[in-house]
């Protein structure tokens, strides 16, 4: 299928659009204007991936300025100005709370909080039983803050993540106990963001009654709620309060995105082709979340790869039993620990792969990545160990100039990970100064 | 299970108590409903009701978000939010079933009046007749002034159809369908802080009981007749409900295949090296197998008891499953499934030791005495185990030439931090060795006789010989028998039971274990507690 490369004067959108639709047209018109004025936005992504990595093999060696990249991190050599390895960094509030490791691991991961209690005790022996993580996880927040004007508040994919409906399965929450479901089909994620995306807002005459006529549905339902809400008991009453917002935030995005007009280096995806195994499907979902990002469809996005002991068969790289299992196994184990690694060799080649496909969207003034910020997220530190200090965080991208990048950060003692968090924030321009727990946060990550 | 505490509780209604109620010694003149959490429809749900609201058999559900399994089910009200993809999903496919409908509106509007011509009455008419099924209840003034209006802005952009379909849409985003909204009715007593349910609320009550569905047009005319009241009328409507030959059989199938953890067995592998015959297409077989053999139990077998379900000595499957099992086809020309009768020289029978558990409950490459324990202690008799320690490596004792399963997993009992532990798990699991990990029946390992003796740790009674003479012991036990209350209780109200709901287990029990502890029941049974009949005043929570 061939990729259509679209290129619209502002002039013929309006020449196009002005004859067949009136006002919600011009309303709509006003906000593309105001956004090609602006300087590009700026974009988070978190990109998980499980089980731990290795840790000798995983860390730099040299200074700040001057560091060679070790096994699992050479795949970012070609990126090396782009990134700052962050070494020594704790994910602190995983060390404490109810459920095990992987679960306080993963729920903690983006919130910096603990779990809420439940009654999964996973792998831990005489712990309390975990829930589902215990706060608004740093994507949503930047959501809450931002309130983006996309299409989409944010996009969460997922690359065969399982264990959806558990602790396990999720990087990202709106708030406490509220997980957001991760799409792991690209043709779906496909449908989703680019099915009614034409580039051309010109074409999308029948497109645009659509969508007057979801508003008006959407603002009735949202009316019903509204009725009804006030005669429920408090927790009812608390649970349809938070649907009615969702209907609410819906119903304003309806147009959101609908006026884009490709350029630059956004362009209509093909659809992706069915993909059965790891790889193709990572990719596929890469190659999404960057068009995504480059059609200003979302500013905000989640790529999990496979789920908190995930248990993938990397057979591509020989492996015969799954991640998870083998992850348990000792130090001793060669066998194991040189799976392991190529295992993060292997997603860090992956990693090399979202800043590399970032790198080639032009944007005003440099790449798309000068105003991305991304994450290289894990719940655990080392897999056998369990354990959350330490975390093999990698960041790329400079957030808009906010983060220097071509940096080997060391710290020593306890460097709560809620204050990387509060980093990330910033480098959205929310000027937090606390995030997550705050019994674990002193502020912005120093020297970040 | 500890007593009610000091929950606000209401006056029993005489006409509506059942005699277990009355014979309780955990029951007494006050009735405790428990939390009632408003209920979203689950995505099996949804689809049901698509279906019997529209006609329409897309499964719409298929492409929402997944639901948190809590406490074992998919349909626990508390963890049942909204995110933003799921409200997308509504929207979608709300679009795609109203836009499918207006292309035939005839089976939608009995009426019989012109929807696809301008004509305001007929369209009242439609939003009050068709709303009363999408909304399982009349829509209220309001609501139907939001319909009446999101008519017109569609009539206005597309037309009269395009207005119906908006209407639709409305309907199918409304709290009115996608939660069943209750807000009660009337105490028995003024002042009491509990009280009865509209014959509106009764009818989703008993049709998502009985059927994960809608309520269909008999029970709509009940409601609206306000004939929901009684002991008598919900008796009737819920046997009448119990024979309709497809419904109540999907919500048995959900029920079992979450309980049962059938959905495990999507993600089975198996190690091709060891299990040379290993078919995967019998993995989709097995389940069906156990579905079937539940259906049986619980519909079609004249005993229809826990012990029949838990020791039959036969199964259901293609030849397939017979070749895999030694099994007895009862129709060997059979294209589709058929009853399969096991050999006489195998001690096999009953749910536990059926194909499809015993091949999730198992490794990639050999059984697992501990999946199997496991799963016996949580799902079988409710009791939460604790779980290895982290540092644990969970290496499996090697494959061995010449030591039987028992003797690899012998470490588990003599090292002292695993015997905590495992001496509540292996000595179960262990009763399974004569299954292998694909379902097979053995007698033998490695050239050594099977011996699947073992002990159901702190059961009276817990020593067995065997997969079906643990089965026969369960069966007997007070564990299992609660754990089918317990279980039920959970997916019947979207819920776990509380201490203050002693009453409502209790009559549950006795209509359960005092009547031959017959599996239909136990499910009827849930149509008779305070925590069904009655609800908290003013929604409270």
């Amino acid at each position: 299928m061939s990729t259509r490369k679209f290129r619209l004067s502002r002039r013929a959108t309006l020449r196009g659009a002005g004859v067949a639709i009136a006002l919600p047209w011009l309303e709509a018109m006003s906000s593309t204007t105001r956004l090609a004025r602006a300087a590009a936005p700026k974009r988070a992504i978190f990109f998980f991936s499980p089980n731990g990595s290795i840790r000798d093999a995983w860390t730099p060696t040299g200074s700040e300025t001057a560091f060679t990249l070790s096994r699992i991190l050479k795949p970012l050599e070609p990126h090396i100005k782009d990134i700052v390895v962050l070494d020594g960094v704790d994910n602190v509030a995983a060390t404490k709370g109810p459920g095990d490791d992987h679960m306080r691991g993963m729920g903690c991961m983006l919130t910096g909080t603990e779990l809420q209690p439940g009654t999964n005790k996973g792998g831990c022996g005489g712990c309390t039983g975990g829930g589902l993580a215990g706060g608004v996880s740093v994507d949503q927040e930047m959501v809450n803050k931002l309130k983006p004007p996309t299409k989409f508040p944010s996009l969460e994919l997922g690359v065969q993540a399982g264990s959806q409906g558990t602790v396990w399965g999720y990087s990202n929450y709106k708030a406490a106990g509220q997980p957001l479901p991760l799409e792991n089909s690209a043709g779906k994620v496909f449908t989703r963001v680019f099915g009614e995306f034409t580039g051309n807002p010109a074409d999308d005459t029948a497109l645009m009654r659509l969508r007057m006529d979801r508003k008006s549905v959407l603002d009735a339902a949202a009316k019903h709620y509204e009725a009804l809400n006030p005669k429920l008991g408090r927790d009812d009453k608390a649970k349809l309060d938070a649907h009615l917002a969702g209907i609410r935030d819906l119903e304003k995005r309806v147009l959101a995105g609908s006026t884009k007009t490709a350029g630059m280096g956004c362009a209509k995806p093909p659809a992706p082709t069915a993909a059965a195994d790891f790889p193709a499907i990572g990719k596929q979902q890469m190659d999404l979340v960057t068009m995504a990002v480059a059609c200003d469809l979302t500013r905000i996005a989640t790529l999990q790869w496979s789920n908190s002991v995930g248990g993938t068969r990397f057979t591509w790289l020989g492996a015969t039993r799954g991640h998870h299992d083998m992850s348990h196994d000792g130090d001793g184990v060669a066998e194991s620990t040189e799976m392991l690694t190529k295992i993060n060799v292997w997603y860090a080649e992956q990693f090399a792969y979202l800043i590399g496909k970032l790198k080639a969207i032009p944007e005003e003034g440099g790449t798309a990545l000068d105003n991305t910020v991304i994450l290289w997220v894990n719940e655990l530190a080392r897999g056998n160990a369990h354990s959350h200090p330490d975390m093999p965080f990698v960041l790329a991208g400079r957030g808009g100039g906010k983060i220097k990048t071509s940096r080997y950060l060391k710290f020593n003692g306890t460097v709560s990970h809620n204050n990387l968090l509060v980093s990330m924030l910033n480098a959205m321009d929310i000027q937090a100064t606390t995030f997550g727990n705050p019994a674990y946060c002193t502020g912005p990550l120093a020297g970040l | 299970m500890p007593g009610p505490g000091n929950v606000p509780g209401g006056t029993p209604d005489p006409g509506l108590t059942p005699p277990e109620r009355m014979m309780s010694p955990a029951c007494d003149g006050t009735t405790r409903p428990g939390p009632a959490p408003i209920r979203r429809l689950t995505r099996f749900e949804y689809d049901n009701t698509v279906r019997d609201l529209l006609g329409d058999t897309t499964a719409p559900g298929a492409d929402f978000p997944t639901e948190e399994r809590r406490a074992g089910f998919d349909n626990n009200a508390a963890a049942l939010t909204v995110s933003p993809t799921l409200n997308e999903s509504y929207l979608m496919a709300a679009e795609r079933l109203a836009t499918n409908a207006v292309t035939n509106l005839a089976p939608l509007n009995p009426t019989g009046c012109d929807l696809s011509k301008v004509d305001a009455a007929c369209m009242s008419r439609f939003i009050a007749d068709f709303g009363k099924k999408a909304y399982r209840g009349k829509p209220s003034p309001e609501e139907t002034k939001l319909l009446e209006a999101v008519y017109a802005a569609g009539n206005t952009s597309g037309g009269p159809k395009n207005g119906v379909k908006l209407v639709l849409m409305t309907m199918l985003l409304s709290p009115r369908f996608l939660y069943r909204v209750e807000l009660g009715a009337a105490p028995v007593k003024a002042g009491d802080a509990v009280v009865k349910l509209t014959s509106w609320e009764m009818a989703s009550r008993l049709s998502y009981l009985v059927w994960s569905s809608m309520p269909d047009a008999e029970l709509l005319a009940a409601a609206e007749g306000d004939k929901l009241q009684t002991r008598e009328q919900i008796a009737a409507q819920v046997d009448r409900m119990w024979k309709d030959p497809k419904r109540p059989r999907q919500m048995v199938r959900n029920l079992y295949q979450q309980w049962m953890q059938l959905y495990r067995l999507a993600t089975v592998e198996k190690d091709a090296k060891v299990y040379t015959t290993y078919n995967p297409a019998n993995l989709a077989t097995m389940k069906e197998e156990t579905l079937r053999f539940v259906e049986h139990m619980v519909f079609s077998d004249p005993d229809g008891s826990l012990e029949a379900l838990m020791t039959a000595p036969y199964t259901f499957g293609t030849k397939s499953l017979a070749t895999l099992y030694g099994a007895t086809m009862a129709d060997p020309m059979a294209a589709d499934m058929t009853k399969l009768s096991y050999p006489a020289g195998q001690q096999r029978g009953g749910l536990l030791m059926q194909g499809g558990l015993m091949t999730f409950l198992a490794n990639a490459n050999q059984s697992s005495p501990i999946h199997r324990g496991k799963f016996v202690r949580e799902q079988i008799i409710c009791q939460d185990l604790p779980s290895p320690p982290n540092d644990v490596q969970i290496e499996l004792p090697p494959l061995s030439a010449t030591l039987t399963t028992r003797e690899r997993f012998e470490k588990h009992r003599t090292v002292a931090a695993c015997a905590a532990c495992h001496a509540l798990i292996d000595p179960i699991g262990i009763g399974f060795e004569n299954l292998d990990g694909i379902g097979r029946w053995r007698t033998t390992e490695n050239g050594k006789p099977i011996d699947a003796s073992g002990e159901v740790v702190g059961m009276t009674d817990g020593k067995f010989n065997g997969g079906l003479d643990l089965a026969k012991k369960l069966v007997k036990s007070t564990e299992l028998q609660s754990c089918v209350v317990e279980k039920s209780f959970t997916f019947g109200y979207g819920r776990e039971p509380l201490p203050e709901d002693a009453c409502s287990v209790d009559v549950l029990k006795r209509r359960f274990m005092g009547k031959g502890m017959k599996l239909r029941d136990v499910i009827l049974a849930l149509a008779e507690t305070d925590a069904f009949l009655y609800r908290r005043a003013g929604g409270g929570q």
